[in-house]
């Protein structure tokens, strides 16, 4: 059963129709990006999401609840149970320190535990400022205690209003890893933006325009952008056995980036372009989450959510070009790094 | 968790609590004041009655003994409301009564004494009762000023601050807070203000009301604080404060908090 059911929701504001006739379902542990342009009704799916607004007409159910039928105090009940919020603004109380913000998600249920919380706030790199007060921490900083306040109550549903929207590229990086983390744990995630590199990263776009629903992305962008860096992986390694989708192949092959010729498929000369854009991103991010938040690398390479494509020397040079990723894999130079990329890796091309 | 979140709040917002801590201290100080005056007065009043003289009269009835037997001294004395009671001659007694009820005694005299009958000396005591009402009446307007002038500044001070807070009321409905539990932080810090102001409420009142009754009877103006001192400031603080946070609390009920988080 999908745990979000959206049927024929409609929201107006007078004769302002935020919402229009909208129908869709959200599995679970899936991740949603919620894309359009500004006033398409975006934050208004995700409030009425939330409980914070109802909807005008049409019908909300969230884990077989039916959001629409419940009181005020039934949905304060469902958001401390069911719903985690991220906001653009972070909404940290000013005069309480990182871990007390924390604890103030646990108060909601008439109990704190300090230790949780600050366990909470390790989980996001955040162990050396326990007692900051929001004024002493960055924006990313601030994000990440907004994250942390948001799963530790550990609800099932995650709702991230333009997380990253007031975040520089390197805070964005940290902030994304730490979301796909929660994906990856189980949580699924809703998340609403208008910058296509952060919607790529979802495993489905969901796309409105005035209130209504535009263009379902398929599994598309990402997916194909990790079977790229696999496949680079792969030959880095010296693999044969290669796992990644036949669809993802097909898809590359038919898009141009692969080539397929006298029994050999190949890296085109975009794909291996875009192959080392992909695996410079992720291996930037596993170097800069190892260094933020001070814990050491994932079990596998290749398994970090990239830096956003655009960003990627920013961060490079954040991280003072390192040469190699923390498992000990080279990182591919890019045009503001001094050295050119390995000549190992001029040539690559893999049998089938 | 509670008691961290306001004193942080109160420490944060110190200017307008201040505000709000002095506008119910004054109100809670001038309605001790009127009470504490009020009581020294009458006190006062009561203790210099036979300066006054006697307001009430009494005498033989009409076609009776020509004359009281000193029995009749002793009776009027022992009738509720007499302060004093002496007798001039046989003929005629002078009766000191309480001001308030000299028409109530002298019914008792004439009801519980027979042959005899009390008539009171109107223009001393409606003198004695109308210095009273009026000081009364001047204070108990003073209060009822700076009870209204308090219910308006609080009340404006606590919207501000409702106002103020808008997007962190945002943050706890959002969080799963109801609007009721909200509203128990924000009472529990105005609170912990109104108690304040009402102690110091109180240990004001009781001075001005010492200062007043010293300079205007020349006596009473012992400080002396008294569990219905603190009663009347408590009471004051409570409706001051109470009719402010209920206002409050539906404006937090009516808060949209998607809009405010969103920051419209």
């Amino acid at each position: 059963m999908p745990l979000v059911e959206v049927e024929a929701l409609s929201r107006r504001f007078g004769s302002l129709r935020a919402l229009d006739d909208l129908t869709l379902t959200i599995e679970q542990g899936e991740w949603v990006a919620v894309t359009g342009p500004s006033g398409s009704g975006k934050t208004t799916l995700l409030n009425v999401l939330s409980g914070l607004d109802r909807p005008t007409s049409g019908r909300v159910r969230v884990g077989g609840v039916d959001l629409s039928g419940l009181s005020a105090r039934e949905l304060s009940r469902y958001r401390q149970r069911t719903v985690g919020l991220v906001f653009q603004q972070f909404h940290l109380i000013p005069y309480l320190t990182a871990v007390e913000n924390v604890m103030l998600a646990q108060y909601v249920h008439s109990m704190t535990d300090r230790a949780e919380a600050e366990e909470a706030l390790r989980r996001v790199g955040l162990a050396e400022r326990l007692d900051h007060l929001p004024s002493q921490l960055s924006g990313g900083e601030q994000q990440r205690v907004c994250i942390a306040r948001a799963l530790i109550n550990q609800p099932p549903l995650i709702l991230a209003d333009e997380p990253t929207g007031n975040l520089d590229a390197v805070n964005e990086a940290v902030v994304m890893s730490l979301l796909a983390d929660l994906h990856q744990r189980g949580h699924t995630l809703i998340l609403v933006t208008h910058d296509p590199s952060i919607a790529v990263r979802a495993g489905r776009e969901i796309r409105l325009e005035h209130g209504r629903l535009a263009h379902v992305e398929q599994p598309g962008d990402l997916e194909l952008q990790g079977v790229l860096a696999e496949l680079w992986q792969a030959i880095e390694e010296d693999r044969t056995g290669v796992s990644v989708t036949r669809r993802g192949v097909a898809a590359l092959l038919s898009g141009g980036l692969l080539a397929f010729a006298d029994g050999r498929i190949a890296f085109t000369e975009r794909g291996r372009a875009q192959a080392l854009a992909m695996v410079r991103r992720v291996r930037l991010a596993e170097v800069l989450l190892a260094r933020t938040l001070d814990r050491g690398p994932s079990e596998e390479c290749g398994r970090e959510a990239p830096v956003a494509a655009g960003f990627e020397d920013q961060v490079c040079a954040f991280l003072d070009h390192p040469g190699v990723c923390p498992h000990g894999r080279p990182i591919p130079n890019g045009a503001a790094c001094c050295a050119s990329i390995p000549a190992a890796q001029q040539v690559l091309e893999l049998g089938v | 968790m509670i008691s961290r979140l306001v004193l942080a709040s109160l420490r944060r917002r110190f200017r307008q609590l201040a505000l709000i801590l002095a506008a119910v201290m004054v109100a809670a100080a001038t309605v001790v004041t009127l009470a504490g005056f009020s009581s020294r007065a009458a006190k006062q009043l009561g203790e210099g009655l036979s300066a006054f003289g006697p307001n009430l009269t009494v005498r033989p009835q009409v076609g009776g003994p020509a004359s009281l037997p000193p029995e009749v001294l002793r009776r009027v004395r022992q009738i509720p409301g007499v302060v004093s009671a002496a007798g001039a001659g046989l003929d005629r007694i002078d009766v000191r009564a309480d001001p308030g009820r000299l028409a109530e005694v002298a019914r008792a005299v004439e009801t519980k004494i027979e042959g005899v009958e009390a008539a009171p000396l109107r223009r001393v005591s409606e003198s004695d009762a109308r210095l009273t009402r009026r000081l009364t009446l001047l204070l108990a307007a003073v209060s009822a000023v700076s009870l209204l002038l308090a219910l308006l500044s609080v009340g404006a001070a606590t919207a501000a601050l409702v106002g103020e807070r808008r997007t962190e009321i945002g943050l706890f409905l959002a969080l799963g807070y109801t609007g009721r539990r909200v509203g128990i932080f924000l009472a529990a810090e105005l609170l912990a203000a109104a108690v304040l102001a009402g102690a110091l409420g109180e240990l004001l009142g009781e001075l001005a009301a010492g200062s007043l009754a010293h300079w205007i009877l020349g006596a009473g103006g012992r400080l002396s604080l008294t569990w219905g001192g603190f009663a009347a400031a408590a009471l004051v603080a409570t409706l001051v404060v109470g009719s402010s946070m209920l206002m409050a609390l539906r404006r937090v009920e009516r808060l949209d908090a998607a809009r405010v988080l969103r920051g419209d």
